[in-house]
């Protein structure tokens, strides 16, 4: 009886162990995810700043202040 | 009857204990991580895009008042020729409320630019529109505050550097006229420069030169030289022996005794002797902000005062009204709808966030932020582009507080703006959930 009890509990941690690292594995995706959306975000904002500077456009559209728009974040995946 | 467990089965209790404490206490950690690199990212982010709508906008400001697009006088517009924006943004910041996040951060970045179409424009008497001005941005309203004014300086005996010792009339009478002051750095370029002078270092004008020993004086930065309000006069009277006479164009006197040289613009004439009578001069003291002021000038500290407070207003406190709120609502959505179940939890918010700053002005200015009638001025100034920021005029700080709570206020006995910043937050999720099929709920029961 309590050799069976004990082959149970194993199977539950294993099951739980499984799962749960499953939801690690995605949240550590995630984090890669985001660190690196934490890079690109500002290099893309840099990058569309001088790129909205050199335009061909009127001076107005060259110093608008709304000249950019967060690329996506994508922590989950990409739709 | 309580069961006994035996050695073998509590040990494997044990160590599932053990496994799900340190997945929870790991977990919490990477949670924690991430949070903050979000909130790390977060700020950078609002400093990155400040410092960029910053910098763009010290370029368009120059560009559009020097091009004439802004500004009230076509063209001759020099106020931005170097234009200065300091935006101050309170910004939320991520945190886990109960009604999402409460927390405000202030982020204060400048930025500055030249636009060279108008650099050497001459600006002509009385222009002040073309004096220097330094945009301030706070949370969107905009405080063009300037640095300077013409004014007229009157050079009579009243003035602190009435000299009476400082002509001969043709009668031989001796007659006083107004010293000026000009700063002489040291520098072997500059000829005007005497390390031997002992009245050039008597820095603080009290009669005694023991403000720089004389061993520091060849390698002091700098010392007076003084001047005198006089020009030569056919008929007229004639300095005395060692004075010098002023020059009255494009020149950089101290005029009114403030420490401070003011650049002269003109003469306002002078009497039959040759007494100048009056200045036209620019101040950089005179304008709304005092940008030369050091601890230690009288006067109060000018620009934004360290306080900062944050008030916030919700609605829903009175029955009746709607405002914050969290509930948990279960059973039919609609009536439309019989037989069908579901679960509602909704977050809504409601409140107003108003930050006060304050802003000690060094001059109050008829006209600009408040007339001297306490009424309030449409625009700043005559810049009919800019909008006047403040809404209430009073006399003093207290007037500010009470009824006028909300609004941006000025003191103009205190020159003191109170700057009220009213931010609207009203968020909130509603999430419905079907739960008619749902075996373990069983509303319908």
């Amino acid at each position: 009886m309590f050799l069976k009890k004990s082959i149970k509990l194993k199977g539950q941690v294993l099951i739980e162990f499984t799962f749960c690292m499953i939801i690690i594995l995605l949240m550590l995706w995630s984090m890669v995810q985001i660190m690196g959306w934490v890079s690109r975000d500002p290099v893309a904002r840099r990058q569309a700043h001088y790129d909205t500077l050199r335009s061909n456009g009127s001076i107005g559209q060259q110093l608008d202040s709304y000249f950019y728009e967060p690329i996506p974040l994508n922590a989950i995946w990409r739709p | 009857m309580k069961k006994i467990h035996n050695k073998d089965d509590v040990k494997i209790n044990k160590e599932s204990g053990q496994t799900a404490m340190e997945l929870a206490v790991f977990g919490s950690i990477f949670i924690f991580t991430m949070g903050l690199i979000v909130r790390t990212a977060l700020g950078y982010g609002y400093q990155q895009g400040q410092t960029l709508k910053a910098m763009r906008m010290a370029m368009r400001m120059s560009y559009m008042y020097s091009s004439g697009q802004m500004g009230s006088h076509g063209d001759n517009n020099a106020s931005r020729n170097s234009a200065t924006v300091v935006l101050i943004e309170d910004r939320l910041t991520s945190s886990s409320a109960k009604y999402g996040t409460v927390d405000r951060v202030p982020y204060m970045l400048s930025g500055a630019a030249t636009h060279s179409r108008n650099l050497f424009l001459n600006i002509d008497s009385n222009e002040d529109f073309s004096l220097s001005v330094v945009d301030y941005w706070i949370n969107g309203q905009r405080f063009p505050f300037s640095n300077a004014r013409f004014i007229n300086v009157p050079l009579n005996n009243g003035n602190p550097n009435w000299d009476p010792m400082c002509a001969r009339t043709a009668a031989g009478a001796i007659i006083g006229c107004v010293a000026v002051y000009e700063k002489i750095p040291n520098h072997d370029g500059i000829d005007d420069w005497d390390a031997g002078c002992d009245v050039c270092f008597d820095l603080n004008r009290d009669g005694t030169s023991d403000e720089v020993p004389a061993a520091l004086r060849p390698v002091f930065s700098w010392q007076w030289k003084v001047r005198y309000a006089f020009e030569t006069k056919a008929g007229g009277a004639t300095l005395l022996p060692g004075r010098i006479a002023m020059e009255t164009e494009q020149v950089s006197y101290d005029v009114d005794g403030d420490y401070q040289e003011e650049t002269v613009y003109s003469s306002n004439g002078s009497d039959a002797d040759g007494v100048i009578t009056s200045l036209h001069v620019i101040d950089y003291q005179e304008g709304d902000l005092d940008s030369s002021w050091q601890p230690g000038d009288p006067g109060e500290q000018p620009g934004i005062q360290r306080d900062t407070e944050v008030f916030t207003f919700l609605r829903g406190q009175r029955p009746g009204e709607e405002g914050t709120y969290a509930i948990v609502e279960e059973g039919r959505l609609y009536a439309a709808t019989p037989g069908r179940q579901f679960i509602r939890t909704a977050k809504k918010k409601d409140q107003v966030d108003i930050i006060q700053r304050e802003i000690q002005l060094s001059n109050f200015i008829d006209g600009r932020f408040c007339n001297a009638d306490l009424s309030v001025p449409a625009f700043i100034g005559d810049d009919t582009s800019v909008t006047n920021p403040v809404e209430v005029c009073v006399r003093t700080r207290q007037a500010c507080f009470g009824g006028n709570m909300p609004f941006t206020c000025m003191a103009i006995d205190d020159r003191y703006i109170f700057v009220r910043s009213r931010i609207a937050d009203r968020r909130g999720h509603k999430w419905v959930t079907d739960t008619t099929d749902e075996p373990y709920v069983e509303f319908m029961r």
